[in-house]
């Protein structure tokens, strides 16, 4: 290397930038391709073996199982059955979460972090816990539920909840909500509160400025947040970005990353 | 402007109940003097708290869960922490693919993850042991721990690591005395949230947990199978007692939003 006095060690200093990533990395990285990438994989295989009642499963190499799949129509309507509470569970979601993300940043500081952390609180509590309540809460056709909506006189005959899709899709959607909430509210965070001001200066409704401005400034937030329920799982905890000072930081020693901040 | 009018307040106050309704009734259960699923009418009772200890199971369990909650979270800081300084610090090929692949878990079905671990376990004759469950739950809580502990290695002044290196630290002083303190809150909140994810999961334990090494999740579902009485929600009660501590102490010692959204590294 003829490199010049000055820039040698920051030469030797990429060098070792090179590879210490993979040193720190490494472990993390044996452990998943130990015990995630290869029972994935297995799995992935073990679905093209062949299995018997007797025989038990026979290491071969057959179509049978996926062939099953696409034309029994038993899977056929447990997939279109999953998929449809998906999207009846993220409309949910989203046409009451929105709203109340909306509603939450309107608030004043103090009202506010106590109502996020009762919103938010159930995402940690046990889902059986939670799961359990909605059992209870429905409960037959004298649940709680249906006893109050029928003296409110919103229905005339109790709803069958317990064990239909209806309960199913609350059930789910009261799980999912602070997915939504928290999303919609972190996209709420980015936006500008000027801007509202002057779409009212300019002379619009509440209406029109949260149907022309917010609406599609948030919309993205919203998709996430969407996609993480139709997924029907825990996923929360949209990707970190990275600072201003760290990521022009690292911008600074590549500048082919610098378009990558999503 | 920046108020909520009637309606708005309307809309929240029926959110917010319908949000704690499943949570409150399980614990107003718990109360019921009667022996059968009632809400407490007439009194409240402890009953079925001083029940709980008549079932040793439930206890086992729920030890079994703490232990569990508690390794597993602490194993996958050990491998996080590195990875996360990593992939704040350095950009490398492969990078976003290894963040991918540390972040996987979230989003595959832990369904798939529960039969996934129960093959591989059995062929490797680890089925149904606690040695099993540990691993699984480190692989399940792992991107937790790495999320929390990357946005606080992310948002760090890597100038105060150079002036300890000028000041002659090196290696694992300079981890130990400089950059862990200053992740610290990051790495903490990390281990919080893993511990609440493993203590909590139920549909990927199930696959594993033999009896001896049932975690409460588990425990509760099976019993909850057979039959549901008030026993069932006096340990829900406990469980969420216990979540509301840690969430509570979270939120004070980190904030929850922050914990939750990544937001603390968007600010500062």
């Amino acid at each position: 290397m003829s490199a010049v006095a000055d820039t040698a060690p920051q030469a030797a200093a990429k060098e070792r930038g090179a590879r210490a990533p993979w040193a720190m990395t490494a472990p993390a990285l044996m452990l998943f391709v130990g015990v995630l990438l290869i029972p994935l994989a297995m799995t992935v295989l073990l679905s093209f073996h062949d299995w018997g009642q007797y025989k038990g499963i026979e290491p071969v190499f057959i179509l049978k199982n996926w062939h099953e799949i696409a034309t029994d129509p038993y899977y056929a309507e447990m997939f279109w059955r999953t998929f449809r509470i998906a999207i009846l569970t993220t409309l949910l979601t989203a046409v009451l979460g929105a709203p109340e993300a909306y509603i939450l940043n309107r608030m004043s500081g103090r009202w506010k972090s106590f109502f996020l952390l009762v919103i938010l609180g159930p995402l940690l509590i046990s889902v059986v816990a939670r799961t359990l309540g909605w059992a209870l809460l429905f409960g037959g056709n004298n649940g709680l539920v249906n006893k109050l909506l029928m003296s409110l006189g919103v229905i005339r005959a109790p709803i069958p909840f317990m064990f239909t899709e209806t309960g199913m899709v609350v059930a789910l959607a009261h799980v999912m909500m602070p997915f939504m909430v928290l999303s919609v509210w972190a996209a709420l965070q980015r936006l500008d509160p000027q801007i509202e001001n002057a779409a009212m200066s300019l002379g619009a409704g509440p209406v029109t400025i949260v149907r022309r401005i917010v609406m599609p400034q948030i919309m993205p937030g919203c998709c996430r947040a969407r996609s993480s329920c139709s997924r029907c799982r825990p996923a929360p905890l949209p990707r970190p970005r990275s600072s201003a000072a760290a990521g022009s930081r690292s911008r600074r020693r590549s500048p082919m990353t610098s378009s990558s901040t999503r | 402007m920046r108020r909520n009018g009637p309606l708005a307040l309307i809309f929240h106050t029926i959110f917010v109940t319908v949000m704690v309704a499943p949570i409150l009734v399980v614990c107003l259960v718990a109360f019921t003097p009667e022996g059968h699923l009632s809400l407490p009418t007439n009194g409240f009772s402890l009953r079925w708290f001083r029940t709980i200890a008549n079932y040793p199971e439930f206890v086992h369990a729920f030890w079994v869960s703490l232990g569990l909650g508690a390794l597993s979270s602490f194993v996958a800081l050990l491998f996080a922490v590195p990875a996360a300084l990593a992939i704040a610090r350095y950009r490398f090929r492969g990078r976003d693919a290894l963040a991918a692949l540390f972040l996987s878990p979230l989003m595959i079905p832990h369904v798939v993850l529960g039969i996934a671990f129960l093959r591989f376990f059995t062929s490797v004759g680890l089925s149904g042991s606690l040695a099993a469950l540990i691993i699984a739950h480190v692989i399940i809580v792992f991107p937790f721990a790495l999320r929390l502990t990357l946005a606080a290695a992310t948002g760090m002044d890597l100038s105060v690591e150079m002036a300890a290196v000028s000041l002659g630290a090196n290696g694992w002083t300079l981890f130990r005395r400089v950059t862990l303190p200053l992740i610290l809150p990051g790495v903490i909140s990390g281990w919080a949230l893993a511990f609440i994810q493993s203590f909590d999961d139920l549909t990927m334990t199930v696959f594993l947990a033999a009896p001896g090494t049932e975690t409460l999740p588990v425990r509760m579902f099976l019993y909850i199978q057979d039959n549901i009485d008030p026993l069932v929600t006096s340990v829900s009660a406990c469980v969420i007692a216990i979540t509301m501590t840690a969430l509570i102490l979270l939120d004070r010692f980190y904030g929850l939003d922050r914990v939750l959204a990544g937001k603390g590294d968007t600010g500062r």
